[in-house]
Formats: structure tokens, C-alpha cells, sequence
């Protein structure tokens, strides 16, 4: 009987480790711990890295989990699921606020809208489920790719086209936001995409182990934003109680 | 927020008893809703405790209030929309119902339906009905035949007939100490007993099912006080109440001839107004009372009910388990372009309008071995779209005004690929609007119209807002294939005529 292969050993070792520190881990952390040459040790970080099973940081070199490993247990939020709960919040939310309403998951490397609510007003309006929007120039997509357990790896691949003269293409500030989104729990899109529409986004979270949708206003920068470019109070307030609504209504499906 | 002035609505459905608060803008500001315990004590009948029902509404009003941080001072109408043909017979001396309330669902009628046929031309002449055990009055004679010494009693006018408003009404004005006995003309207009024209109880027909007088309530329109409420909401003026589909019709705001809405729930029912003339339908829809308010000439309205709509997303669910949630239904249904030639006629206990096939059963059709999940899916979803047309088509035929657009509510209205499919196959626009709870909505704004709380009809338009649209795109070749389809599957779900034909080999 052949013995085990040490490499995979070792390569599993070192995952357990990563999966069971609180942050990302330096290549001299690891073979400390594991009492391994740096080389060795290396070696295996480098094929973890390239099959996405560790993820490294381009800034301070240090490792966290990567796209396979996070993305192992989450479950995908179905569209048709989301739709069917958010309907009766999502056109409250409209009627209150007057503004549209989309809700997107994210899809490979764009925001899928998955329900939208006519502004009320009774102007022809035109159905946009199943649109695909950029994640890096819509407060709705960069809300998702703030959440996704892929914001890494979109953040180091994501193609940053511009679309009108406010869009950022500048990857470095797009992380920054990105984790500003983190600690703020709302994303905001002003003409970047459409010169015309602003977008507050916040998330829609559907259990501990499950992927986010976002939530979005969208609207006329002046009305959903303040001078600073900051959200508006009462659409953000009228937002987020949806947004909680929303998360109750999912729970009894799960 | 004391001194609001709002609307409640009562809607007294088929599993819950449900009380709604809307203010002046048609908002619904809260719910409150307790389920309506249903037994089946036999195959075929299904019964409900009118005690209960009337224990559910004490319960749900004041915390539909609450939730809304009201109390009964804040309420200037109230509005009632029901089950509609669901039969309950009670002492008017104690309130005590005499024997369970029969369901619109029972259809243990057969036989006395069997007896009156005979006089088919009749009721369908005067109350725009063919006889069928859905309707009222065979119940209210099952219960004189088959509870001891009813028939007598009611001879003596010890006990009511009412349907479900009835009975809530005359409860919410006192009961044995002054309740006022009245039905509405839309839940009137089921009982099989209503002469269309007259609005009244006919002679004749009331003759032809041996139905004394004295148990029959006063027939009032949907838009007028009938009374004050001594309970529950004490003061508070009873302003409204319909039939739960004409209720829906009226909060779609189908106010003008050809306008029409289709509510999806586990069935689905389409009515479409069709003018103050009535429509007698030759192809198997049901003519009946859209909507009277005092003064004006009723509304009539053409309906087509369908028996299976979102049951069938359910039967797919649980019964074979194919998904896990009826969502994702849709989910299941995008994973293929289309029904890969399949068809899925939901016949499970006969078809209803129509073809009123009683005998007809569920088939699937088209099956090989390339049909995958997916297609099934789909299959499912455009049961419920080409049952739709086949109810359009039978109002375009009768009303002779082609439909221009469908208004749409209910929970299967989420589906956005079966909403498409809708407008692609009808080839009309299919909307929504906001408020998707449009039966309580239309009970609502009737009461609130009777107190002039909402000045007129326009006042309500202007409430009125779409939440989404969809387009037909579909290329009437592609269309007629799949209506050539659906109606070669259709043609194998229906009693065959040569029944006979496999005898010989057996």
C-alpha cells in the first residue's frame, strides 16, 4: 500500500491553518508554525495560489482563502427566490420613496438585476430584469462585489471600462471604496454609468453562509444624493427598513 | 397620527380571514390575518365553522388597527370582500349557524344539480347560469333535505341563508339583537337564485329549488351604508361589500367596458367588464354582476375561472419534488429556451372555463427522450398562460371587443418569465400595479366612495400606479405553433366520445 502523498498533506495542512486564523497569514507565519522550511513552504502557497485555493495579497504578500475555499459553503441566492420576497417590500418601497427600484445579484462579472419596480409615475418605463450592469460604475454592483467572497480576485481582473467622465478606473481607489462599502453598509453610484442616474445600494443578505444581493434606489443624483455626494437620509432610512423586510421574508425559505 | 382617517377592508378568504387599513393615497398601512381552519369530512365536500370566521374577524380588525398605531375613531368605512358561493344557514333567534358552512370547493351538490337540469334553460335564461354544484343555492337545498327539521323552520322564518357577507354583516350589526339580514348583488348573482336583470330573487328560479322566502336576505348594491357596526368597530358604517373577484375587478380599477384582470393565485380567475348590458355567454364563461352602486345601471361582468394555476407550481414542488421552492420554478424553466415540444394540460379535477369538463384528467404530452426537468418547467408555466387565452379568446368571441391590454395580480406574478409569456401569447400589454393585494384594495375604495371619503372613480385613477409592464414579443408563427399545440393537448385531456372504444380488446 502506498503511503500518503506529502505534498497533498502538507497543501492541507496549511489551508486548515489559513481557514482557522482571523487574518491573512505571512509565508514566514506559516512555515513557523508548521516548522517547515520557507522554500518548501512557498512552493505549496505558489500552487495554492495559481488554483485559487489561497488567495495572495499584491500589497503585503500575505495569504487569506481564496475563491474556492470561500466560495465552497455559500449558498447562491436564487433570483427568483429574491424576486418573489422583496415584491411586496420592493414596491413600497417605490411608492414611498418615488423612485425606481432594482435588485441585483452578482453574475461572473456584472450585476444581474434580478427585480425591478416602475418609478410611480406612470411614465412609459421599460422592464430591466435580466440586465447586466458594471459592478465598478453602479452603487449596485459595487455593493455585491463589496460583499462577494470574490471581491479579490474582481478587484484584481474586473475590466474597468468608462462610461461617462465621472466613471473611476483607477483600480487602487476602487479597493478603497470597496472597503468603505464594508464599513458603511451602503454603496453609491452617481453618473457613472448613466450620466443622468444616481444609485443607493445596500445589501440583502440571505443567511450566515449565503451570497448578497443588493437593494438600490435608483434615481436623479439630486434627489438621492447630497451635495457631498453622500446618500440622502430619508431614501437611505426608507431603503435599509426594506432591505431588512426583505431578509425576514427570505429566512422561512431557508 | 390620531386624528388619520382611514379605510379597513375585511376579506374573508378561502384559508384565512384577513383585515387590511388603507389610507387616502390607496396605501395599505397594515394587515393583520388569521387562518381559516378548513375539514374535509368526506371525499368531495369541504367544509368551514362560520363561528370561527366570525371569532377570526373579532381578532384580526383590532390588530390591523393597532399594527397601524389606530383605534375604531380613525376608521370612516368599512368595506367587506368574501369566498364568494360559500353557504351558511343559521338561528336568527341565537346566531348559532345550524350546520357547517358549505365551501365554494364542495361539490357534494351532484345530485340535487342532477335534479334541476331539467330546467338548465331557466336558470341560465334568467340568473345567466348553468346549473353546477359551484354555486349557492344547491348547497342551501342540501342543507333543507339534510338537517332535521331545517326545511320546516325555515318555512317559519327561524332560520338565514346567507353567503359569507351576509353572515358578517348581520354579526357586525348585532346579531340576534338587530343584525341586519342583506347580500350583496355580486355574491348574489352566484347563488343561482338572482334574476340578472332585476337584480332581485327570482320567483321562478326560487320556486324550482323549493327555497323559502323567509330565509333569504335583502339584496343590496356594493356602494352604499348599509348599517352601522354595534361591535368590533362600534359606529364605524358598513359601506361596501363584493364578492372577493369582483372586488379585485373594481380595485384594478376596471371601471370601463373590455377592461379585464386576471388575479394568478392557486387558480386564476379572469373577468372582464363588459358594460351595463349582459353578455350571455355561448362559450363556457359565466355571466355575472361586476359591480352596483345606487342610482347608476349595474356593471356586468363576463368571468372564466381556471381550477388550477399556482397549485400546479405546488403539485411540482411537493408532490414530485422537482424544486424546492416555487420560485425557483422559473429558475428551473431558464435553464431551457423553450417546452422542447411538451405540454402539460393541469385537468386534476376537470377542467373549468372554457370547456366545463368535469371528467376531463391532467396529461402531459410531447414527452421524448430529449425533455429534460427544464422543459417541464416551462410546460407548467405556459399551462397557466394558454388557459389564460383560451379565457381571452371566449371574451373576445362574446364581448366582441378584442382586449388591449390584461391587468395582472396575485403571487404568480412574480414569475417574470410566465408574465412574458403571458403578453407574448396574448399579444397585449400584461401590467401590474402597486398594490397586489387588489381584492381588499377594491373593498376599500367601494366603502370609501359610499362615504365620499374619495370624491369620485378619477379620484381613485389617480391612485393608481404601474409597478411593471411587459411587452409581447413573440412572432405570430412561433404563436400559432404553440396554440396549435396546446389545443391538440387539450383535445386529448377532454372525456373522450367513444369512451367505449377499448371495451372490446379487455
Amino acid at each position: 500500500m502506498p503511503g500518503p502523498i506529502q505534498a497533498l498533506e502538507r497543501a492541507t495542512v496549511i489551508l486548515d491553518l489559513v481557514e482557522r486564523s482571523d487574518r491573512s497569514m505571512q509565508l514566514r507565519d506559516i512555515a513557523q508554525e508548521l516548522d517547515l522550511s520557507k522554500t518548501t513552504v512557498h512552493g505549496i502557497l505558489q500552487t495554492l495560489t495559481a488554483l485559487e485555493y489561497l488567495d495572495q495579497d499584491s500589497d503585503t504578500g500575505a495569504y487569506s482563502l481564496g475563491p474556492r475555499m470561500s466560495s465552497h459553503d455559500v449558498v447562491e441566492l436564487d433570483g427568483n427566490d429574491l424576486r418573489s420576497a422583496a415584491m411586496p417590500w420592493a414596491d413600497g418601497l417605490a411608492s414611498d420613496t418615488g423612485f425606481e427600484v432594482l435588485m441585483t445579484i452578482l453574475h461572473d462579472q456584472e450585476a444581474e438585476v434580478v427585480h425591478h419596480v416602475f418609478r410611480p409615475d406612470d411614465k412609459p418605463q421599460t422592464l430591466r430584469v435580466g440586465e447586466l450592469l458594471p459592478l465598478h460604475a453602479t452603487g449596485c454592483g459595487k455593493l455585491i462585489m463589496a460583499y462577494s467572497p470574490l471581491r479579490e480576485r474582481l478587484l484584481r481582473n474586473l475590466p474597468l471600462d468608462r462610461y461617462t467622465r465621472r466613471t473611476s478606473t483607477n483600480r487602487g481607489r476602487l479597493a478603497a471604496v470597496i472597503e468603505q462599502i464594508r464599513v458603511a453598509g451602503v454603496a453609491t453610484g452617481d453618473g457613472e454609468f448613466d450620466p443622468d442616474v444616481a444609485d443607493v445600494a445596500v445589501a440583502v443578505h440571505g443567511g450566515s453562509r449565503s451570497s448578497v444581493a443588493a437593494l438600490a434606489l435608483h434615481g436623479p443624483p439630486e434627489g438621492l444624493l447630497a451635495h457631498d455626494g453622500t446618500p440622502r437620509p430619508e431614501p437611505l432610512a426608507a431603503l435599509r427598513l426594506a432591505a431588512t423586510s426583505v431578509m425576514h421574508a427570505l429566512e422561512p425559505a431557508r | 397620527m390620531t386624528n388619520q382617517r382611514v379605510v379597513a377592508a375585511i376579506d374573508l378568504g378561502t384559508t384565512s380571514a384577513r383585515c387590511m387599513v388603507f389610507d387616502h393615497g390607496g396605501r395599505m398601512l397594515s394587515i393583520a390575518q388569521r387562518e381559516q381552519r378548513q375539514s374535509f369530512p368526506q371525499p368531495g365536500w369541504v367544509e368551514q365553522d362560520a363561528a370561527e370566521l366570525w371569532r377570526n374577524v373579532r381578532r384580526v380588525v383590532p390588530e390591523a388597527l393597532k399594527a397601524a398605531g389606530l383605534d375604531t375613531s380613525n376608521v370612516v368605512a368599512l368595506g367587506i370582500a368574501n369566498q364568494r358561493e360559500t353557504t351558511v344557514v343559521w338561528d336568527r333567534r341565537t346566531g348559532v349557524p345550524v350546520a357547517p358552512a358549505i365551501t365554494w370547493q364542495d361539490t357534494r351538490t351532484g345530485p340535487v344539480v342532477d335534479q334541476i337540469e331539467p330546467h338548465a334553460e331557466d336558470f341560465r335564461r334568467i340568473a345567466g347560469l348553468d346549473p353546477a354544484s359551484y354555486f349557492a343555492a344547491p348547497r342551501l337545498r342540501w342543507l333543507l333535505d339534510n338537517v332535521r327539521r331545517l326545511d320546516s323552520r325555515a318555512r317559519k322564518g327561524e332560520v338565514l341563508f346567507g353567503t359569507l357577507e351576509s353572515w358578517l354583516i348581520w354579526n357586525l350589526t348585532g346579531g340576534p339583537k338587530g343584525g341586519i339580514h342583506v347580500t350583496d348583488v355580486t355574491n348574489a348573482s352566484r347563488t343561482l337564485l338572482m334574476d340578472l336583470r332585476t337584480l332581485e330573487w327570482s320567483p321562478k328560479l326560487m320556486s324550482i329549488l323549493d327555497i323559502p322566502e323567509a330565509m333569504m336576505p335583502r339584496i343590496v348594491t356594493n356602494c352604499e351604508v348599509y348599517a352601522d357596526c354595534s361591535v368590533v368597530l362600534p359606529g364605524v358604517p358598513i359601506a361596501a361589500a363584493l364578492g372577493d373577484q369582483q372586488a379585485a375587478l373594481f380595485g384594478q380599477m376596471c371601471f370601463e367596458p373590455s377592461d379585464a384582470k386576471c388575479t394568478y393565485g392557486t387558480g386564476a380567475f379572469l373577468l372582464m367588464n363588459v358594460g351595463t348590458s349582459i353578455v350571455q355567454s355561448s362559450n363556457g364563461l359565466l355571466s355575472t354582476v361586476g359591480y352596483a352602486a345606487p342610482g347608476a345601471k349595474p356593471m356586468y361582468a363576463l368571468e372564466g375561472p381556471i381550477a388550477v394555476a399556482g397549485s400546479l407550481v405546488q403539485w411540482f414542488r411537493d408532490q414530485l419534488g422537482v424544486i424546492d421552492t416555487a420560485p425557483q420554478i422559473e429558475t428551473l424553466a431558464r435553464t431551457v429556451d423553450d417546452n422542447g415540444g411538451c405540454y402539460i394540460v393541469p385537468a386534476f379535477s376537470g377542467l373549468l372555463a372554457p370547456h366545463w369538463d368535469s371528467a376531463a384528467r391532467g396529461i402531459v404530452v410531447g414527452l421524448t427522450s430529449y425533455i429534460t426537468k427544464g422543459h417541464l418547467a416551462r410546460a407548467v408555466l405556459e399551462a397557466t398562460v394558454w388557459q389564460t387565452w383560451e379565457v381571452v379568446n371566449a371574451m373576445t368571441l362574446e364581448s366582441g371587443v378584442p382586449l388591449a391590454r390584461l391587468a395582472v395580480d396575485g403571487g404568480m406574478t412574480s414569475n417574470h418569465l410566465m408574465m412574458q409569456y403571458n403578453a407574448d401569447v396574448l399579444d397585449v400589454p400584461v401590467v401590474r400595479p402597486f398594490v397586489s393585494e387588489t381584492v381588499s384594495l377594491g373593498a376599500a375604495y367601494s366603502a370609501g366612495l359610499a362615504v365620499g371619503y374619495w370624491p369620485d372613480r378619477a379620484a381613485l385613477r389617480a391612485n393608481r400606479h404601474i409597478a411593471a409592464a411587459w411587452y409581447p414579443n413573440m412572432d405570430s408563427r412561433t404563436r400559432r405553433r404553440e396554440a396549435a399545440g396546446w389545443k391538440s393537448a387539450v383535445a386529448r385531456a377532454l372525456t373522450p366520445a367513444d369512451v367505449g372504444r377499448f371495451d372490446d380488446g379487455a
